[in-house]
């Protein structure tokens, strides 16, 4: 073999999973050599920081950034409404202005008819019939007054 | 030239016991000094975070304690209880609280970080080691677990495969490109 070899060759042979014609060249080869104790160095030095565990965060929420404050606001935001709605004291019935309404013509209709029916008016709707029991009460006022 | 390296077991962090003896089923202290530590560091590890990883690890170990009180027997503690973590860190992170809390914090403090040392550490301290975590915390979540167990606990690429419910391939390409893109946060600063 007599090409370099390429990271990923490099990383299966770290990984024990070489060619023997792979592990021959790194062997031959000094930049191939280089290059892969540099990737034994970086890989023990990066589990060695991982293994190390995480440095402490900085904040818990540092900021509340990018609309992440949206759904938290929203949540309190119905939870008062809700809240507001469980709590408002119980209100008057409704008053049913249609139906009363209905029920205040039905009564002056009534009253109406009450006061201003004219029972001593014949039967009849015409116009002669009224005018001659309009007269007939003239005359009877008029004999008064001659009396 | 090395082949291939085990993560190094120095200081009591190697290789996890991956068997319990089959006659003598151990009880649940073992079981919580045996693994506590690493379960907590793997936790850790995984969410990025060192309480929540402790909170986490807490509810491994709940789960330990309910399984050795139910009387059942997995076959390998060890493998048992770090599938349970993984699982456990894996359902955190989905939460819909997590990803909402973790939104946009991922900004490491450097007031608090413990001061170095020994001169390696001190080398490793600031700037450096906030730039690898930040890359680490970034990698996909398949990619930080392999790389976890891997390198962290010392798991095999099989076993890390079986651990994962994946096949070894698949370990090993989302190994290789954590690595890579661990090495491109390096930088030049090597």
């Amino acid at each position: 073999m007599t090409a370099c070899l390429d990271d990923r060759a490099l990383f299966r042979l770290h990984d024990g999973d070489g060619s023997a014609a792979e592990r021959a060249h790194v062997d031959a080869c000094d930049d191939c050599a280089r290059r892969y104790r540099t990737l034994v160095d970086d890989v023990e030095l990066l589990a060695r920081v991982v293994r190390d565990g995480p440095p402490p965060l900085a904040a818990r929420r540092p900021v509340l950034a990018g609309g992440a404050w949206l759904i938290p606001a929203l949540a309190v935001a119905a939870a008062e409404v809700a809240v507001i709605l469980w709590t408002r004291p119980a209100a008057p019935p409704p008053v049913r202005t249609a139906s009363a309404a209905i029920d205040i013509s039905r009564s002056l209709d009534e009253v109406s008819t009450a006061l201003f029916a004219a029972s001593d008016v014949p039967a009849g709707d015409d116009v002669a019939v009224r005018v001659s029991a309009l007269d007939d009460g003239a005359a009877d006022d008029d004999a008064w007054l001659d009396e | 030239m090395r082949a291939h390296r085990e993560p190094s077991s120095e200081g009591g962090r190697g290789r996890p016991r991956l068997e319990a003896p089959a006659e003598s089923e151990p009880r649940y202290e073992e079981l919580y000094q045996a693994h506590h530590d690493r379960v907590m560091r793997l936790c850790r590890v995984l969410l990025g975070d060192a309480s929540e990883g402790d909170d986490v690890a807490q509810e491994v170990f709940l789960k330990v304690l309910h399984e050795c009180q139910a009387g059942t027997r997995p076959i390998a503690w060890g493998r048992w209880i770090t599938q349970v973590a993984v699982n456990a860190c894996h359902d955190r992170r989905r939460s819909g609280w997590w990803r909402w809390w973790r939104r946009g914090g991922e900004a490491f403090d450097d007031r608090h970080a413990p001061s170095p040392a020994t001169p390696e550490a001190h080398v490793l301290s600031g700037e450096r080691r906030r730039r690898i975590w930040r890359a680490f915390s970034k990698l996909p979540p398949r990619q930080r677990e392999v790389f976890a167990l891997r390198y962290v606990e010392g798991w095999s690429t099989q076993e890390t495969a079986a651990l994962l419910g994946i096949d070894g391939g698949s370990v090993k390409r989302h190994l290789f490109r954590a690595v890579r893109r661990l090495r491109d946060a390096l930088g030049d600063d090597r």
